[in-house]
């Protein structure tokens, strides 16, 4: 069977200041959230730079990563290759980016629903395949 | 038992980002008919009312920007074609709200149409490519008619804990992940996130408070190659564009989520594939399943079924409706493969699963019986069954990837 080629995207592709989408609000939000729970002292060596671009997340996002993991706050893995087809190798071209719209720090945690009723246990339904 | 099953050590999930059967695959119905993609002449009416029918234009990036809206109300939408239980209390899923949905972000009625843009197989060969030569499932749904954060959270813990949101701040510890069980029962379990700067999306609960479970995709890589990859294992792609920690480069987001460049999924998923494929003592006893968490706003046209409800309870201040919502019926229909070389090539799937498959599966199969566990997640059918091969294909009769 003749090998299957894999698309690559090209090097324009890359944009590290596009805008972060909800998702990723979301999870600067969750490690907001985690981040409260942080003595000062341990706050100090986290980032606290606004966050509006995709690459402004990230930086935030590694150092809470690695601080929960208990490893050195920005820095990668020791021995760490780069993963074949997934790397966009070039100069650091991306200049700083202009401060876009910041993340609120923390959003609660409260429940917004409850457990209501208890079901009928049911037994999944048999494989078939075609 | 089937021998695929007998030899069975390592489950690997990859579960990328906010695409919908038919966007993806829905081109393969050319192909094979017992796929349930498209036929090329459904619509969904655009504001004016004039239908828009689907078209093979997606491009690999800057079409769907921005974001299609995927949170409970716009899906709502999406499903009903903006059909409100005050209007019909027995109203059905008609999947015509799509393009209405999209409007409503922009005002736009030419960009409004483009959510029914859908790949030629051609542009996606490793997603599609998987799709024909293993198992593609017609039937598999996100779990919950919504965002991210909630229907992963399904493939976690086999419920969402009554959120229909981003917000999945739980504290319950009603259930346990799969990975706790897993772990508790002296077998081997992790989450393997892209890189730190990446990270995980299951950060309140798992990442805080179990940070062993985790790993980097370079240690799967380096798992896989050491013959040291977990019994079950689930994997992240890359959220977002950002220069690597080191230093060395630029890395791309891989996740496929709008507006990323869906090439770089595909050589995510491809490299996946060929950490296990390339590596004899993996291969033959390794299952790999590659989902997508939700829909993403993006069209489909099979209604989602009703399923078993899951003991909650979202209100209507949670799923911005009208109406409470109560867990009975699943999300829209997402891309799932199932890739092993113990499945037939051109398996179609037509059983209904959802994201709670996910722990229903590993917990049978590495667990056994085991009772904690949500109603949603006891009845969600498993898929190990499709190993189903009296024997191991070749290893020339299955496919391989280069760049």
């Amino acid at each position: 069977m003749e090998p299957i080629r894999v698309p690559h995207p090209p090097p324009e592709a890359f944009n590290k200041n596009r805008r972060v989408s909800d998702l990723i609000r979301a999870q600067v939000n969750h490690f907001k959230h985690v981040e409260q729970k942080l003595s000062a002292g341990q706050r100090q060596a986290i980032p606290q730079h606004e966050i509006g671009t995709e690459g402004e997340a990230a930086l935030y996002i590694a150092a809470m990563t690695a601080f929960l993991r208990g490893q050195p706050v920005a820095t990668s893995s020791p021995g760490q290759q780069p993963v074949a087809g997934i790397r966009l190798v070039g100069p650091q071209r991306v200049a700083r980016p202009k401060p876009a719209d910041g993340i609120a720090i923390a959003a609660s945690a409260e429940t917004k629903s409850a457990p209501a009723q208890t079901v009928k246990k049911k037994n999944s339904a048999p494989k078939e395949t075609k | 038992m089937p021998p695929g099953l007998d030899v069975l050590k390592h489950i690997v999930v990859l579960m990328m980002e906010n695409r919908s059967f038919d966007h993806m695959l829905g081109s393969l119905k050319a192909v094979n008919p017992a796929i349930d993609g498209l036929a090329g002449n459904e619509t969904n009416p655009d504001s004016t009312g004039v239908p828009v029918s689907v078209a093979p234009n997606a491009a690999y990036q800057s079409q769907l920007d921005p974001d299609p809206d995927h949170h409970f109300p716009a899906v709502d939408l999406q499903i009903f074609g903006g059909i409100t239980t005050a209007q019909d209390p027995n109203r059905q899923a008609n999947m015509q709200g799509f393009v209405k949905s999209y409007f409503n972000q922009q005002f736009n009625i030419a960009h409004s149409h483009l959510i029914m843009n859908y790949f030629p197989q051609q542009m996606l060969p490793v997603l599609t490519g998987l799709a024909k030569e293993f198992a593609v499932f017609n039937r598999w749904f996100s779990s919950i008619p919504g965002p991210t954060l909630c229907n992963r959270a399904f493939a976690h813990y086999g419920t969402s804990f009554g959120q229909v949101s981003m917000d999945v701040f739980y504290w319950n510890k009603q259930y346990l992940s799969v990975y706790e069980r897993l772990v508790a029962a002296g077998h081997t379990a992790k989450l393997y996130y892209y890189d730190e700067a990446s990270s995980s999306l299951e950060v309140v609960n798992l990442l805080q408070n179990q940070p062993a479970l985790f790993g980097s995709f370079q240690d799967f890589i380096r798992d896989c190659n050491r013959n040291l990859l977990p019994d079950y294992c689930f994997i992240e792609p890359n959220y977002t564009d950002h220069d690597a920690p080191d230093g060395s480069g630029e890395l791309i987001a891989s996740d496929q989520h709008p507006d990323h460049d869906v090439r770089a999924g595909e050589q995510y998923i491809a490299s996946v594939y060929n950490a296990i494929r390339q590596n004899p003592n993996l291969w033959p006893n390794t299952a790999l399943l590659i989902v997508y968490d939700e829909h993403g706003g993006t069209f489909d046209h099979v209604p989602p079924p009703a399923c078993l409800p899951d003991g909650f309870v979202a209100q209507p201040s949670a799923t911005g409706t009208p109406d409470p919502f109560h867990f009975d019926r699943l999300g829209v229909r997402v891309p799932a493969i199932l890739v092993s070389p113990w499945v037939a090539r051109g398996s179609v799937i037509d059983d209904v699963y959802e994201h709670a498959s996910i722990p229903a599966t590993i917990t049978e199969h590495f667990l056994g019986a085991y009772t904690n566990r949500s109603p949603r997640e006891i009845a969600a059918n498993t898929f190990l069954g499709n190993l189903a091969l009296p024997a191991m294909r070749a290893d020339d009769d299955c496919p391989t990837f280069s760049d």
